[in-house]
């Protein structure tokens, strides 16, 4: 089956992939779990493998983040109600994390073969669409 | 900004580098913060259709489906959903509760355990505070809720939100 089989099976009904710590729901999945009882389903190893080395990605942002921004694992300055600013920069931080992919790819981009479209800090800033 | 790319301490940035006091310093930081916070986390809150709309989804779902079939998983078999974005929770951690010169001795906040708990998490014997982040296979953030007590795992924080997450997938996710 092709991706573009793959994707009309689906009616682009596209969902949020989480690890083990999530339920599935309607729009959030996870590995299928084996039940008990049941016999092995080699379909569902393959897929739980699979998608076990693409999740990985979302932890390598999260390292491209923590080293572009070294202040947030300078532990001693994120004073819980002491500084007003330690809940936002977190925030912050992620959003300059996407304006830096934006201009010069990353890890995960390059992982999966993506190539960032022209004009996306114009666009993504400006709220506007692409043309 | 550099300060919150380097990461030293504001001493050492006011006397080295841009040569003013501390306290200028720290109201600069503060203000450039709260500044890009206010005005720009329209971009990472709450504008998971913006994405959507500019096809980021599809194009990470083709990512994603070829690493899928590269990572050994049949062609010809059967898709069971298109995943399209990643959710995960990031740990941020921070100092002791109410630590910090502005409060010392011995009725500190600091001393409560109440107020230690409910910022301390067992697993990771850190305090701290967590972000639920929702990622594509470009990289980008698209989504972010928090922070929230790192007390709290992935799902307590997703179910703080879910009634958000039900309102976005009615509105794009079908």
């Amino acid at each position: 089956m092709g991706i573009e089989q793959a994707g009309v099976q689906l009616r682009n009904r596209y969902v949020i992939f989480g690890d083990s710590a999530y339920k599935h729901q309607d729009h959030i999945r996870t590995y299928k779990k084996q039940v008990a009882g049941e016999p092995r389903d080699p379909l569902r190893s393959a897929w739980n493998h699979a998608m076990k080395s693409t999740r990985i990605s979302i932890e390598w942002n999260y390292g491209n983040t923590a080293s572009h921004f070294k202040y947030m694992a300078n532990q001693a300055k994120m004073k819980l109600l002491e500084s007003s600013t330690v809940t936002e920069i977190y925030v912050v931080a992620t959003l300059f994390r996407n304006f830096h992919v934006g201009c010069y790819d990353c890890q995960t981009s390059n992982y999966f073969n993506l190539e960032i479209p022209n004009f996306f800090l114009e666009n993504y800033i400006n709220k506007t669409n692409f043309n | 900004m550099y300060e919150l790319v380097s990461g030293e301490s504001k001493y050492k940035i006011a006397t080295n580098v841009f040569g003013r006091c501390y306290s200028e310093q720290s109201r600069a930081f503060t203000w450039f913060v709260k500044h890009i916070f206010r005005n720009f986390k329209c971009l990472i809150y709450r504008n998971l259709g913006w994405w959507k709309q500019n096809d980021f989804w599809r194009l990470s779902y083709e990512g994603i489906y070829r690493k899928l079939v590269l990572g050994g998983y049949s062609p010809d078999a059967a898709v069971p959903y298109a995943p399209a974005l990643f959710i995960d929770c990031k740990c941020s951690a921070t100092e002791v509760v109410g630590g910090g010169p502005a409060e010392e001795g011995a009725n500190s906040r600091r001393w409560d355990p109440d107020i230690q708990r409910s910022f301390y998490n067992g697993w990771k014997s850190i305090h701290g505070l967590k972000h639920q982040t929702v990622d594509d296979a470009f990289g980008f953030t698209e989504d972010i809720e928090g922070p929230c007590s790192l007390r709290r795992n992935d799902l307590a924080v997703l179910r703080i939100r879910l009634s958000t997450i039900i309102y976005i997938a009615a509105l794009y996710f079908n």
